[in-house]
């Protein structure tokens, strides 16, 4: 069971003068049980390709096979609430979509509206509230009075808290100070590894390298790379002809004279193995 | 001479309605004019509250020894108005800041507001829109964009109506690295040419390295104050405050721990890559 997308189109607005394509022609496939980015600037269709993995958006033309199901451009949106529960997406600023008056009942509203008992989605709340990193002392707080980044976590914890298979991040780290994202990103690493699918939209290359098994790159709606992120990388003139910016230790590497780099190093401790392997010898 | 500090705070302390703690404590600082300053620390660490007290959008704790000055004049309720006209700030999140039907109107309200003539108006709309490279989206609805796209009308917004000061409250986080560059970019010309003073709060270290000087908060208190290379080659205190370390400074540290020393004072990128290619060169 892999992510298909077969032909996918997607029009904004069709037949009105604010017609606009939002994705053309996307083909790929992608394991499950992987860490997959997504990169491309903005307005180049992370975000519309992004919301058909659960059918927020369905193609205009093509197909697509996720967690067992397959969406076409005239699949019945009654059909869908199964694939929601499976594939999950938190959108940029997740906290702007905060409602209950506890942050226990915010966090146990996902699990609720999927079919847990309330005991067992309180359950589920408390669990995930501490694997966010917040004190168990915020459960009974309203999720307005925390701190932006607080807000942030309570929304994720509600979206993880029923487990989906795939999990898709927009950006979920932008605006939290580093340990907050260093931390968030531990978490989404401890969730894939744990068995299910991460699918995250960054502009943070040095995540990506870190990070992801596959990246898919997206320019005006086209999917125009879709490779490991050694390979990704490699390219330099390929990255500069698509104004991408290259990881931080590849770029220091790169302005290293008289090195000799048996593999572009796209991570600090590849970079460090290198500098040691040149210098010692 | 005290004409040349745009902004001085003095002993400003500021508690949130129901909180035991200070989330800004006997906080001191001057800027000077046409300065660029970062203000970094972690979520919660008082960044934003600062940025608040400066335009009076919150009100500082009740100390006779307490001043907030900007531009010479005294903040208090008779020049609260003067002062919010003098500063212009770009939130983190556009959507809470947008009022127009268009990216056109979105940057004219703020003229509007000021009674700005509408042949002026026009000019400075088209201009504001282009210097954050939007043109091509001129009269299209702020709903349809993404959120760094918005992000860079919000600028153009504050742009427009060419303030003394800009506060940028991690007005760069949501925007794609080019995007990101080019902003900042943009801001330091019109800070340049306009002689703008620039207030920076962001968790970004090549951010925060564009800057003059760095205001070092944490839990409300200033902890420090001075230049970027300064304020981070304290690696230490960096990472206990759960900042970022820079790249070259993590390198080094990693470096020291496969036994390839390189000397303290090999602060910045061009220095470290000197030093790596002579070690290199010597074997």
């Amino acid at each position: 069971m892999s992510i298909k997308f077969k032909n996918v189109s997607y029009v904004y607005s069709p037949g009105s003068p604010l017609e606009k394509k939002g994705l053309d022609d996307i083909n790929f496939e992608i394991p499950n049980n992987k860490f997959i980015t997504i990169i491309g600037h903005t307005g180049s269709g992370k975000s519309t390709l992004m919301q058909h993995f659960n059918a927020l958006l369905k193609p205009t033309s093509g197909t697509i096979e996720i967690a067992n199901q397959v969406i076409t451009p005239t699949t019945s949106n009654k059909d869908l609430k199964e694939l929601r529960k499976h594939v999950s997406i938190v959108f940029q600023f997740p906290e702007a979509q905060l409602f209950e008056n506890t942050v226990i009942d915010d966090i146990a509203f996902g699990p609720k509206n999927f079919g847990y008992s309330e005991e067992d989605a309180i359950k589920l709340a408390k669990v995930w509230l501490q694997k966010v990193g917040l004190p168990k002392e915020l459960a009974q707080r309203s999720p307005f009075e925390l701190s932006g980044g607080q807000m942030r976590r309570v929304a994720i914890a509600g979206v993880m808290a029923y487990q989906p298979d795939i999990l898709c991040l927009d950006e979920p780290a932008a605006g939290l100070d580093p340990r907050a994202r260093e931390q968030m990103l531990k978490l989404f690493v401890d969730y894939q590894k744990a068995g299910h699918t991460v699918i995250l939209v960054t502009h943070n290359m040095d995540d990506v390298a870190e990070y992801a098994d596959d990246v898919l790159v997206l320019e005006h709606g086209k999917l125009i790379k879709h490779d490991r992120p050694e390979k990704i990388f490699a390219d330099r003139e390929w990255l500069q002809k698509h104004y991408l910016d290259e990881p931080t230790s590849s770029l220091f590497a790169s302005k290293l004279k008289g090195y000799h780099f048996m593999q572009n190093p796209i991570t600090i401790d590849k970079l460090v193995t290198e500098i040691s392997n040149n210098i010692k010898g | 001479m005290v004409a040349d500090k745009i902004i001085q705070v003095k002993h400003v302390s500021f508690t949130y309605p129901d909180s035991k703690t200070k989330a800004a404590s006997d906080v001191s600082f001057d800027i000077k004019k046409g300065t660029w300053t970062a203000i970094v620390g972690h979520n919660g660490s008082g960044k934003s509250t600062i940025t608040r007290l400066l335009n009076g959008l919150l009100l500082p704790d009740k100390n006779p020894e307490t001043k907030i000055i900007i531009d010479g004049q005294e903040l208090n309720e008779e020049t609260v108005w003067d002062i919010r006209d003098k500063i212009g700030i770009v939130f983190q999140n556009p959507d809470n800041q947008f009022v127009g039907a268009t990216v056109a109107d979105d940057v004219a309200f703020g003229l509007e507001n000021r009674g700005v003539p509408r042949d002026q108006m026009i000019k400075t709309v088209k201009w504001a829109v282009e210097q954050v490279g939007m043109s091509d989206y001129f009269n299209a609805e702020p709903a349809n964009l993404s959120g760094g796209q918005k992000q860079r009308v919000a600028i153009a917004g504050i742009l427009a109506i060419q303030p003394k000061i800009i506060i940028l409250d991690e007005a760069t986080s949501m925007l794609d690295p080019s995007g990101r560059k080019k902003v900042l970019n943009l801001v330091k010309k019109m800070k340049d040419m306009e002689d703008l003073t620039v207030l920076s709060i962001t968790h970004d270290v090549n951010e925060a390295f564009i800057a003059d000087q760095v205001l070092l908060l944490n839990d409300g208190k200033l902890i420090n104050q001075d230049e970027p290379v300064n304020v981070f080659s304290q690696t230490k205190l960096i990472n206990d405050l759960g900042l970022e370390e820079p790249f070259i400074f993590k390198l080094k540290d990693k470096l020291k721990s496969v036994g390839i020393k390189i000397p303290e004072n090999v602060n910045t990128e061009e220095k470290l890559i000197e030093i790596l290619c002579q070690l290199n060169s010597k074997m």
